[in-house]
């Protein structure tokens, strides 16, 4: 599960000793953790015969480009060049970590797993954006934009927890 | 034939989802408005009469889709987007978005 690590790079940045991400490093974890998704859901595409789990992929794929694109036009318009650091780094290589086992999973076993990843996922993401990301973002524009991707990405936690049940 | 593909049929021809049609129509249709913002329909509930079309705005930057409970009709919504439905009988209706189905509305239409 990505739940326990994704969990200790937030939480370990949000310790009294460290600085707080700046909007240029704030933009590339957002835009990092959004193409997390994109490509969890690309695999899911290519895996999974459920009809449910494919409309949910098709979801985070739509909804996670459509939240990046907006993300690409805001730095574009504000100048701001998407800084990569260390949270951002830990994400893709927990994440490819976590795809990696994704990947030798099939049928109903891998269906199982990629939603309640999901779950993980979206609740340690948006607990981020709401304790720490949001909190420490000074461009408007960039708060603005980061409230409105966490009421999208809560609606796929709560998705994604229905779809876990169900497949229970 | 089963009355609802026939409504279906309809749907696909006027390009407007219809409900089956009612006995009697209000002197008076009004266009009533449902907008969708940060992946909410507001008003969530909604009185109607008979008559009215009601017109979902999509203010979000995502697709969404105003989609009957039952499936028999859906409205697809693109980002910034709107679309339509007339209601032609008396009821109540549930609707969700297909995409967020956590998205939800209800409609009571009254005669």
């Amino acid at each position: 599960m990505i739940t326990g690590a994704a969990l200790c790079v937030f939480t370990a940045n949000a310790q009294a000793d460290t600085p707080k991400p700046t909007d240029p490093q704030i933009a590339h974890i957002a835009y990092t953790a959004g193409d997390i998704d994109i490509k969890n859901a690309e695999l899911a595409l290519k895996k999974t015969q459920n009809a449910d789990v494919k409309a949910f992929a098709e979801e985070m794929d739509r909804d996670h480009k459509a939240v990046n694109d907006q993300a690409l036009a805001l730095v574009k318009k504000l100048n701001v060049t998407p800084e990569d650091n260390d949270t951002s780094k830990a994400l893709v290589k927990q994440a490819d970590e976590e795809r990696a086992k994704l990947e030798k999973l099939n049928g109903a076993e891998f269906d199982k797993a990629y939603a309640e990843n999901e779950v993980a996922y979206h609740k340690t993401v948006n607990g981020a954006l709401e304790n720490t990301l949001i909190p420490s973002a000074n461009n408007q524009e960039l708060k603005d934009l980061l409230k409105t991707g966490l009421k999208i990405f809560k609606g796929h936690e709560e998705h994604a927890e229905h779809l876990a049940a169900e497949l229970k | 034939v089963r009355l609802t593909s026939l409504y279906f049929l309809a749907f696909l021809i006027l390009g407007t989802p219809i409900f089956p049609l009612a006995a009697a129509s209000p002197a008076v249709a009004e266009e009533i408005e449902i907008k969708i913002h940060d992946m909410a329909f507001t008003p969530k509930k909604l009185l109607a009469h008979v008559g009215d079309k009601v017109k979902w705005i999509n203010e979000d930057f995502v697709n969404h889709t105003a989609t009957g409970k039952n499936n028999e009709w859906s409205v697809i919504l693109l980002a910034n987007g709107a679309g339509n439905v007339t209601l032609t009988e008396p009821g109540h209706i549930d609707y969700y978005c297909k995409y967020h189905p956590t998205m939800t509305g209800q409609i009571d239409v009254a005669p």
